[in-house]
């Protein structure tokens, strides 16, 4: 087993059109990305420290003072990091003063119901108040309609509004996160699900009705299985060798922050190169298709799920999790592309972990599926 | 002689095709047997039944006297019809990945490998890739593949198609030389002078149906035709014909105004005796021809059609 997996190694490595897909293309692609989006990146805005100033004319509604000084507020006072709001002043003539000047992104005055003041040609951090303070607004009404409809109900209702605003704030706080990171999170998607070209010829090379290599190896004395498996190991081996690479060139030399620990990248990249491989050798396993036709299929499965998770057009994967939620959660692509997107936004490794479990239950599947195509020795025709 | 390939009533059907239709072989050790037969015949369904690739529909077939088993597949070597090999890996490399289907010790390996490369004229062209090779090397690769381990059952299907006549004599005189190292050898071909060259015994394929059995000369001796003359003689007259076709032991004669052409069964001598009838009606003459019978003919006449199609 080990001289035939060495000599798969060989046979991979010298392929020129596999290293080329699964290792030049991601980092040429990468390099494009990085050039097209490098520029769009450097001028983003940093949308915290937005200067407001807070009238309180009567009595705030409950809730509104915490709100102000959460947002005022950094969880870590030490680091250098900056609040949402810098409450300028409290008074009011101050206020219209440094709006006048244009001093200030927006005025909150509170006047029985909750107003808000922003300048004239008001930009986004004027937007983000405003934001802010329909959403307070919104939920006020929600809890005190609660509070005389169902008293009862209110506990649940803020518990669930917690949860919300937790999401909110870690998207919103999360130091790692480069919006235009997730397209080099779809680049090793679809790095790992193209590796499905060379788990193809894993099926292919090894079965008789595909290939006179296939009835070559068939006729010996070796079994099919550990055959097929030592050829899938050479390929997994090599495609992760490649995804690395390609990895360590994104994040070491084109500077890309993943926002994730690198064994996490690693990890990923084992397993995405496990189910694209998987997904080839599914696909090499059915008989009466051509070569051609199953390279077709492979590519357009591999490029139409990337494509559904956001590779050529990144709000995709956010439109069909408005859409269609569950399509989602069983696109490979865009399990591979969540693992890190969770980690990097979230933080936190549930949402990895049940990526990861739905990505093994396909490799599972595929596998499955493979070595039951695969598992013939005699045939009708060759 | 023990039997190594026995085939009983072999029936394989493709929907409405019969591709066997109750075949029967019997393959002594150390024969080079040939399987003969035109394009579609059976030769290759027949092999890969054999090799237990396919499955049949009816009949019996052992080899070494068991069914096919990982055992029995140890000692059997198979030359593809198609060239079968990675072309990222060189011919060394090649050679040595085949023969670890069936060797896992390195250093037998190392030496059959060796000898692989030795035996197919390789040397010099180790470290080539496949696709640096030239079709005649590439076929002999591609034995040296199927051979290396070297098995006691040969296989070999078409192994010369699309080989230069100068490689085809190589690869011919290695399979010789392979029956003479104690191989026994099946030899699927369409090329006539091929199996008549090197097989010992011959089976005659056609629509699946072993239709004629035995060495060269008993096949020959199916027929009634034993010796062609042909000579180049103009303007015959009829009276001349008639003593032409009067010739002992010639059944039939053709003449087309330029060559006369006659076809006998049996005699000696035949050739002189016709040179001295020419001569003595003073007849002027070109080229002479003696053609012994072919396995062409052989098939023509069992057949009524060409082997080559």
């Amino acid at each position: 087993m080990l001289n035939r997996i060495k000599y798969e190694i060989f046979s991979l490595l010298r392929n020129k059109i596999v290293v080329f897909w699964l290792m030049g293309f991601p980092m040429i692609l990468g390099t494009l990305f990085f050039v097209a989006f490098g520029s769009l990146a450097d001028s983003e805005q940093d949308y915290s420290d937005i200067r407001v100033a807070v009238i309180k004319r009567t009595a705030a509604p409950e809730g509104f003072d915490q709100m102000i000084k959460a947002l005022s507020e950094t969880e870590k006072p030490d680091s250098e990091e900056k609040p949402l709001f810098n409450i300028v002043t409290e008074d009011d003539k101050k206020a219209k003063e440094l709006m006048e000047k244009g001093e200030l992104q927006a005025i909150i005055c509170v006047d029985g119901d909750i107003f808000l003041e922003i300048p004239e040609g008001a930009g986004i951090k004027s937007g983000i108040v405003k934001s802010v303070l329909d959403s307070f607004k919104s939920r006020y009404k929600i809890i005190s309609a609660a509070a005389v409809s169902n008293p009862e109900k209110v506990p649940q209702i803020i518990k669930a509004m917690e949860q919300k605003t937790d999401y909110i704030r870690s998207e919103s706080n999360s130091a790692n996160y480069d919006p235009y990171v997730q397209y080099f999170y779809n680049l090793l998607a679809m790095s790992g699900l193209m590796g499905s070209m060379m788990g193809m010829y894993c099926a292919i090379n090894h079965q008789a009705n595909l290939s006179a290599l296939g009835a070559r190896v068939e006729i010996s004395p070796v079994s099919k299985f550990g055959d097929i498996l030592s050829s899938l190991i050479a390929t997994i081996l090599i495609h992760n060798i490649f995804l690395n690479i390609a990895s360590i060139y994104l994040i070491y030399i084109l500077g890309i922050k993943f926002g994730v620990p690198f064994w996490v990248i690693i990890a990923v990249n084992f397993l995405s190169s496990v189910v694209g491989d998987s997904m080839g050798c599914f696909i090499g396993s059915i008989g009466g298709l051509k070569d051609g036709i199953k390279n077709a299929l492979l590519l357009a499965c591999s490029l139409g799920l990337c494509f559904l998770s956001g590779l050529m057009f990144g709000g995709m994967r956010l439109l069909i999790e408005e859409s269609f939620p569950l399509f989602n959660r069983i696109n490979p692509a865009a399990l591979i592309v969540d693992c890190f997107y969770s980690l990097c936004v979230y933080g936190s490794y549930e949402k990895l972990i049940s990526n990861i479990a739905v990505l093994l239950i396909w490799c599972a599947l595929l596998l499955t599926g493979s070595m039951i195509m695969t598992r013939k020795r005699k045939y009708k025709a060759i | 002689m023990e039997t190594v390939v026995k085939v009983e009533r072999l029936v394989k059907r493709y929907k409405e095709l019969i591709a066997l239709d109750h075949l029967e072989l019997d393959i002594k050790e150390g024969e080079i047997f040939g399987l003969l037969g035109p394009n579609g015949s059976g030769k290759t369904t027949a092999i890969n039944c054999i090799l237990s690739l396919l499955t049949y529909d009816k009949g019996e077939i052992s080899v070494f006297g068991k069914k096919l088993c990982a055992d029995v597949k140890r000692n059997i070597g198979v030359v593809m019809q198609n060239v079968a090999v990675l072309d990222e890996l060189n011919v060394r490399e090649n050679i040595d990945y085949f023969c670890g289907l069936y060797i896992s010790d390195k250093a037998l390996r190392k030496q059959r490998v060796d000898e692989a490369i030795a035996f197919a004229g390789l040397e010099g062209f180790e470290k080539f890739r496949p696709k640096k090779l030239s079709g005649g090397l590439l076929r002999r690769l591609n034995i040296a593949c199927g051979i290396a381990h070297k098995p006691k059952l040969i296989i070999m299907d078409e192994p010369t198609v699309a080989v230069d006549p100068q490689s085809r004599n190589r690869i011919l005189e290695g399979i010789e030389e392979l029956n003479r190292q104690g191989a026994t050898i099946i030899y699927t071909s369409h090329y006539m002078e091929e199996v008549e060259q090197i097989c010992s015994r011959i089976a005659i394929i056609d629509k699946g149906r072993n239709i004629a059995e035995g060495t060269k000369q008993e096949l020959k001796k199916l027929i009634k035709n034993t010796e062609t003359i042909s000579v180049e003689a103009a303007g015959l007259t009829e009276e001349q014909l008639d003593g032409a076709r009067s010739m002992p032991h010639a059944y039939e004669c053709r003449y087309d105004g330029k060559t006369l052409t006659l076809l006998y069964s049996g005699g000696k001598h035949n050739l002189t005796r016709l040179l001295d009838y020419m001569h003595n009606e003073e007849i002027p003459m070109g080229r002479v021809y003696s053609l012994l019978p072919t396995l062409n003919d052989v098939f023509l006449e069992i057949t009524g059609k060409e082997l080559r199609d």
